[in-house]
Parts: structure tokens; sequence; C-alpha cells
């Protein structure tokens, strides 16, 4: 049992890790408009001063979005991966742990392939419940490796 | 019969096609066919959309057997940003087609034009959409 709960926690870590995302996000989305007030205020800039809509700060909110989402994506796959080996070398639910493995992997280098095609209004404009896509999929991802850990463990 | 327009802002996204109530996506004075404009926006930025449809061949048309005209130019609108919490807004505009006779090769430009509110540059791209006439 001390060996099945090593090879789930890496993967109930990698959950918080994704349920935290939205307030991460949303504190760098308040120090950037932050310091573009501040700078604005420096600078003289009012509200007669248009800004380049591709430089607005609803513009940056996507980009902080879909930068700290293309960041993790890699980082957080470690997670699963980790807790996969650790399984192996138990030899707790090897079968399991090599499908968890592969799939992460392969899940991971899609998902990031497939952010780097779109905009980021595009990617942050596909969110549900104030959680991204990565954040869904990686949610859900691990909520199967566990319950299959469970199961076949 | 749809065409996507290429270089308009991230986030944007307009296309122009035909729509028929028939099987066979033709236009004739019978199918009620229809030329449609679709302009849907997952950006936090508002924009204003101008349309102008040309039939540029001699069997297409705008309208009906009352009236035909060579060009439709809708309204301009203003297509709101996505909603806080995910997804899109959309617009559409559309117009009645009929045909002149019968043609394989007929073709409707649509001019498209968007435009930051609060900004007062924008960008234009024109689309082309063949169609067959009955």
């Amino acid at each position: 049992m001390t060996e099945m709960l090593g090879a789930v926690f890496p993967l109930g870590v990698a959950i918080v890790l994704y349920l935290l995302t939205p307030l991460s996000t949303a504190k760098i989305q308040k120090v950037l408009a932050g310091q573009i007030a501040e700078d604005a205020a420096r600078y003289g800039v009012t509200t007669q001063t248009a800004i380049p809509p591709h430089l607005s700060p609803q513009m940056i909110k996507d980009y902080v979005e879909y930068a700290a989402d293309t960041v993790q994506i890699i980082p957080a796959s470690l997670l699963p991966v980790i807790g996969a080996v650790f399984a192996v070398t138990t030899r707790v639910a090897e079968e399991v742990a090599l499908i968890i493995l592969v799939s992460t992997v392969v899940l991971a280098v899609a998902l990031d392939s497939w952010m780097l095609t779109r905009s980021a209004p595009d990617y942050a404009s596909r969110k549900r419940w104030g959680y991204s896509l990565v954040n869904l999929i990686g949610i859900i991802a691990n909520i199967v490796g566990i319950v299959l850990i469970f199961w076949y463990g | 019969m749809v065409v996507h327009a290429v270089n308009i802002p991230s986030g944007l996204r307009i296309k122009s096609g035909i729509v028929t109530k028939g099987l066979f996506k033709s236009v004739s004075p019978t199918n009620q066919a229809r030329h449609l404009v679709e302009v849907s926006n997952r950006s936090l930025l508002p924009y204003t959309i101008s349309i102008h449809g040309e039939c540029e061949t001699p069997y297409v048309r705008y309208g009906d057997d009352a009236r035909r005209d060579k060009t439709w130019d809708p309204a301009q609108f203003i297509i709101a940003p996505r909603p806080g919490h995910g997804g899109c807004t959309r617009r559409d505009a559309s117009e009645k087609l009929t045909s002149l006779g019968k043609s394989e090769n007929e073709s409707i430009r649509t001019d498209l034009s968007y435009v930051p509110v609060t900004w007062s540059r924008g960008g234009s791209e024109s689309v082309y959409v063949q169609v067959v006439t009955k």
C-alpha cells in the first residue's frame, strides 16, 4: 500500500499544480496590469493616448495565460513520469505505470505542438469554468492515472 | 463553398460562403441560396466589421424575382469581445442570391475590413467564392 501511495503521490501533486494555475496566472496578470498603470503614470499617458490594440491590457492577459500554460506543459508532465518510473522500479502496477509513462509523453508533446499553432486569444478563449485547456486535460489525465493504479495495482 | 479570410488579427475569424436549402449547392431562383458572412471573435478586443459583396460574373446576382443587384452592402457592425469566462462571440450577415442563367464558374467577391474599436487603423482582405448557377 505504501508503494502504491508513493506511485500515486506525484499524480496528486500534478493535479494540485493544475488547480493552482489559475491563481498564479491571475497574480501575474495583476502584477503586469499594475506595472503598465505605473508606467502610464510615469510617462504621462492618459486615457486619450491610444495604445496599439496588440499591446492593450486585454491582449496582455491572453499572452500571459498562453505563456504560463505553454511553459508549464513539459514540467507538469514530468510529475506523472516520475510516478511511473517510481512504480516500475518498486514493481507496483508496472504495466499501468508504463502505459501512463508513454501516454503522458505523447499527450504532452501533442498538446505542446497544438498550442504552438494557436494564437494567444484563440487558446485563452477555450477555457471552461475558469480553467484553461491544459489545466483541464492535465487534471483529467492524472485522475485517470490514479484510478488505473488503484484498479490494476 | 466556404472561404476563410486569412490575413486577420489573432482571435478574429471571418468566413464567406453560400448556403442553400437544396441538396445541390448551386444558386438558382428556387433553392433560396444566400451569401452568408460569419464573423467570430475569440479575442478580448471589439472590432468594427465592414462587408461589401460583389457578383463579378454575369449569371449570379443578389436579390430575388423582384430585384437583382450586382452588389451588397450590409450596415457595418461591431463584434463584441468574447465573454470573460471563455468562448467566442458571433455575428453574421446574409443576403439572398439568385441566378440569371446556367453557368459552371460564377464568382462572388467579398471585401472585408476590420478595425479595432478605439483604433483608427485596421486591415482588409478580399475573398472569392466560386458558385454554380442553374
